[in-house]
């Protein structure tokens, strides 16, 4: 993505402080309401944030994350590299930085797919991945493994979290990929892993009654394999045949009902109606749902790029637990709220069109000043 | 006249395994940033994952020629750098050690060095999986007639130098899982805390634990870098007496900074509060010549009095050579012979060696050859110090301390005796002690109708030990205030009943 300065870029800083800032204020509003001294605790925060941390400053700007004399002690981020991971807990000291693949690192024991994966990942099954081998020779490759072994176990333990920023700046799919792509299987694993309690002390544990998503992808890309699209359009049109009042709402806003011609004369809408309705479902067969209340919140902005442009969709959703969570129903039973709360969310997902955030809506001077104060205090932070 | 060498595969032994722990092969990168002219130096271990290892500096950076000479042959050889010291600061390392130490936890790593002009480079360094049996087999992989390759490197053509970070970095690929197992498991040890931010915090939950093994491995690498690196301590106050006033200000002009995972540290030494107080002594600047050369050292001695030092890694003198210790505190106190019991755990010290001593170096840097002539020296100034400035102070104040100690054991045991007698004699009875010399227990009650007065047996006419002379006394009385009662029975029943309120007491 050539030399674009993502940390100045005010579309973005716009995101943050319209889209992300209130949906993390509100989440640590409700893991603070009523809590008791001996059930406070700090918002668990995932993010991809890169080298200046803006979002987790920004947080801790405005007094959402709070840093102990211990540093950031509930920041979980990830980057490729190791010079960025560095870098970044320069910033935010005290943060736990993991690096490498996300994507790749949440999927690597996909091949033993089963209900025992968390086993495995946990080392109940094979033992600590970082003892001595008795049989194999002390080599690079036999090292390796065992750090990427304990790398997945350690990024597992972490969970769940309050706030998930899936910043990833990337496509959904990969037209290289099999359906569903790996991004949708590591999507689909944290949702499992969001499952796991929250450790406040030693003998209390506490299940999450929701969380916070923050997503982003690119718009595209242009050549997706017909497996894909057919996937996505068929998964529209299944909601058009369940819910006939969907097809006026798609009318009044495409001029058509028929996702299959959407799809050929206008792919962006198609795509901005088809990721969040996917993400909306993986949710839902992971035993969470969508608050209705707020629905999912879509941000579209355009990006110059080697002589054109790319856009970039930002989706904000808030997200509760089915109630009652799935190891206290019966097989087969479904929550009858996250049902309707589902079919809430759908209609406004087809009916609210996008915010599209461009030049003319940013306060330019608000914006560059918020930026500037996050900054700061990611230098202070710095010089330690 | 035939020359005699060392086979290259001695120094593939060495580069095996240099240090006894991560800190001290850490500490020669911190020494070369220090020469580098760096004014912070950044490590991070990834905590609490610890499945990478960087150390990254501000300073000068060198160029891909001088890698390469380094690489090719000049690891340990070069004592000065080119170009860009600090002429306020004394050389201290010795370039490409500590990227050979840092091996035996990672080996392999990428390195990147910028200069100011923007000049810089990337390469990765690969060492060998050296396995001893493979260097004793000749393995024709490795040793060729007289030459030893332990590993390879390779540049980066790709590396973009940005001239705003000057500077090196070394970012370990290939960290060991010993290393991390030990490291990650010590973060579940019963005594383990997630060090604050705030070094001060850390000293002072330092030293509320016997021994930093109960911390684990995470903090004494934090501890030990501290100790050794050449940084001020928390603040001139952090040791009584102005000791090391002078030492602050010296150590605080250099503008040098270590930061671990954000922790910015300091020398780990904070000593107050003590209720025994401290014994301190300063070793003013003491030069002589030994075999023609001139060492000359400064320091200072601390004791601790009455009360063991924590950590326990905290006891024992420090040598620094040139503001950087070497090894770290050495608990026998440079082998000194004379055995003093708990009082050696009451002592810390610190040798600021000016000039000299870099000879009696061991090729780890980490430890010295204890016969070379210079250490003999410091050793025998260091244990005549100890002799004849040290412990004669300490041990008078152990007397004294002890003469205190028994005279309020005495009063607390008379008081002991006197709330027995009261409760016995059902008012209040004052004890005192007889003045005259007759062995002869005699307890006289003096009665006036709301209290009474119990005269006892002068202690020291008793002829017993000392230290039970003050409970024969006491039972004496006990006794003859149970013979107080009317029959036989009653006053083994009160005589028993008084001994035990008494012994309950004592």
């Amino acid at each position: 993505m050539g030399t674009f300065k993502y940390e100045r870029d005010l579309l973005k800083h716009f995101i943050r402080t319209d889209g992300w800032l209130p949906l993390c204020k509100a989440r640590r509003k409700k893991i603070r309401y009523k809590a008791t001294a001996k059930n406070l605790r700090d918002l668990r925060y995932f993010t991809f944030c890169a080298i200046g941390a803006i979002d987790v400053l920004m947080l801790d700007v405005h007094n959402i994350l709070n840093p102990t004399d211990r540093g950031f002690e509930t920041v979980v981020f990830f980057d490729k590299d190791k010079e960025s991971v560095i870098e970044t807990q320069t910033r935010i000291p005290g943060s736990v930085g993991f690096v490498g693949d996300f994507v790749k690192l949440v999927t690597s024991l996909d091949g033993d797919d089963g209900p025992d994966i968390e086993r495995v990942i946990e080392g109940q099954s094979e033992g600590d991945f970082l003892a001595s081998p008795e049989a194999e020779q002390d080599t690079a490759q036999v090292r390796r493994e065992a750090r990427d072994r304990e790398q997945l176990r350690q990024f597992y333990e972490r969970f769940p979290f309050d706030v998930i920023n899936l910043d990833l700046e990337e496509y959904v799919f990969k037209p290289s990929e099999e359906l569903p792509g790996k991004l949708i299987k590591a999507f689909r694993r944290i949702l499992m892993w969001q499952q796991r309690a929250v450790k406040i002390s030693e003998h209390n544990l506490k299940l999450l009654d929701g969380f916070s998503l923050m997503f982003t992808t690119k718009i595209g890309p242009g050549n997706l394999p017909e497996d894909y699209l057919h996937r996505l359009q068929t998964s529209l049109h299944d909601n058009l045949q369940r819910d006939n009042g969907l097809n006026a709402i798609l009318e009044g806003r495409a001029g058509t009902a028929d996702v299959a011609a959407l799809r050929q004369t206008n792919f962006e809408l198609f795509f901005k109606l088809a990721i969040p309705k996917l993400l909306a479902q993986t949710l839902m067969s992971h035993d969470w749902f969508i608050d209705p209340e707020k629905g999912i919140t879509i941000y579209e902005f355009e990006r110059p790029f080697e002589g054109g442009s790319y856009k970039m969709l930002h989706i904000v959703l808030d997200i509760k637990r089915h109630d009652p969570p799935k190891h206290l129903r019966l097989d087969g039973e479904r929550s009858a709220i996250a049902a309707e709360a589902y079919q809430a969310v759908i209609r406004r997902l087809f009916a609210n069109a996008e915010i599209i955030v461009s030049d003319d809506r940013l306060d330019k001077v608000e914006l560059t000043a918020s930026l500037d104060a996050i900054v700061a205090r990611g230098e202070k932070y710095r010089e330690g | 006249m035939p020359k005699i060498r060392v086979h290259e595969k001695a120094l593939a032994h060495l580069s095996r395994g240099l240090y006894r722990s991560p800190a001290s092969a850490l500490r020669e990168l911190v020494s070369n940033a220090w020469d580098a002219t760096a004014s912070v130096v950044r490590i991070n271990t990834n905590y609490p994952n610890f499945l990478q290892l960087s150390i990254q500096d501000n300073g000068c950076g060198f160029t891909k020629e001088e890698f390469k000479v380094l690489m090719e042959g000049g690891i340990g050889n070069s004592r000065k750098r080119s170009d860009g010291t600090n002429p306020t600061r004394p050389v201290i390392g010795r370039l490409g050690i500590g990227m050979l130490g840092i091996a035996q936890i990672c080996p392999s790593f990428t390195i990147s060095s910028v200069k100011s002009d923007g000049e810089g480079f990337r390469a990765r360094v690969v060492l060998y999986d050296l396995l001893k049996k493979k260097l004793d087999k000749d393995d024709d992989t490795i040793v060729t007639t007289d030459v030893i390759h332990i590993g390879t490197y390779e540049f980066d053509k790709a590396f973009e130098a940005d001239k705003a970070k000057t500077g090196t970095l070394i970012i370990g690929d290939d960290i060991h899982p010993t290393f991390t197992k030990a490291f990650r498991d010590s973060l579940e040890f019963e005594k383990f805390e997630k060090p604050p931010l705030d070094w001060a915090k850390c000293v002072r939950i330092a030293s509320n634990v016997h021994s930093l093994q109960e911390l684990g491995d995470y903090w004494r690498l934090l501890w030990e870098l501290s100790a050794c690196c050449p940084l001020p301590y928390i603040s001139a106050s952090a040791l009584p007496s102005e000791l090391i006033a002078e030492d602050q200000r010296r150590l605080e002009s250099y503008r040098f900074k270590v930061l671990v995972d954000g922790i910015q540290l300091a020398k780990p030494v904070h000593l107050k509060s003590n209720p025994g107080g401290y014994t301190t002594k300063k070793i003013k600047h003491h030069t002589q010549k030994v075999y023609g050369n001139d060492l000359s050292f400064h320091g200072y001695i601390a004791v601790q009095e009455g009360l063991q030092l924590k950590p326990d890694e905290l006891r024992g003198i420090l040598i620094r050579i040139k503001d950087v210790g070497i090894g770290y505190y050495d608990q026998s106190m440079l082998d000194y012979r004379v055995n003093q019991g708990p009082r050696s755990r009451w002592i810390t010290g610190e040798l600021f060696v000016d000039q000299g001593l870099e000879d009696a170096l061991n090729i780890d840097r980490d430890s010295f050859n204890r016969f070379h002539p210079e250490f003999r020296a410091i050793q025998e100034y260091v244990h005549k110090f100890l002799q004849e400035k040290i412990f004669p102070v300490v041990y008078e104040k152990i007397e004294v301390r002890s003469a205190v100690r028994d005279d309020t054991k005495a009063k607390a045991r008379k008081a002991q005796l006197a709330r027995v007698l009261t409760k016995a004699a059902a008012k209040p009875v004052s004890v005192s002690y007889s003045g005259e010399e007759d062995v002869r227990p005699k307890v006289t009650l003096r009665g006036k109708e709301d209290r009474a007065e119990v005269v006892v047996p002068n202690p020291e006419t008793l002829g017993t030990k000392k230290k039970n002379q003050q409970l024969a006394a006491s039972i004496l009385t006990i006794f003859e205030m149970a013979m107080r009662e009317r029959d036989l029975e009653s006053q083994r029943e009160k005589f028993k009943q008084l001994l035990l309120d008494l012994l309950s007491g004592w």
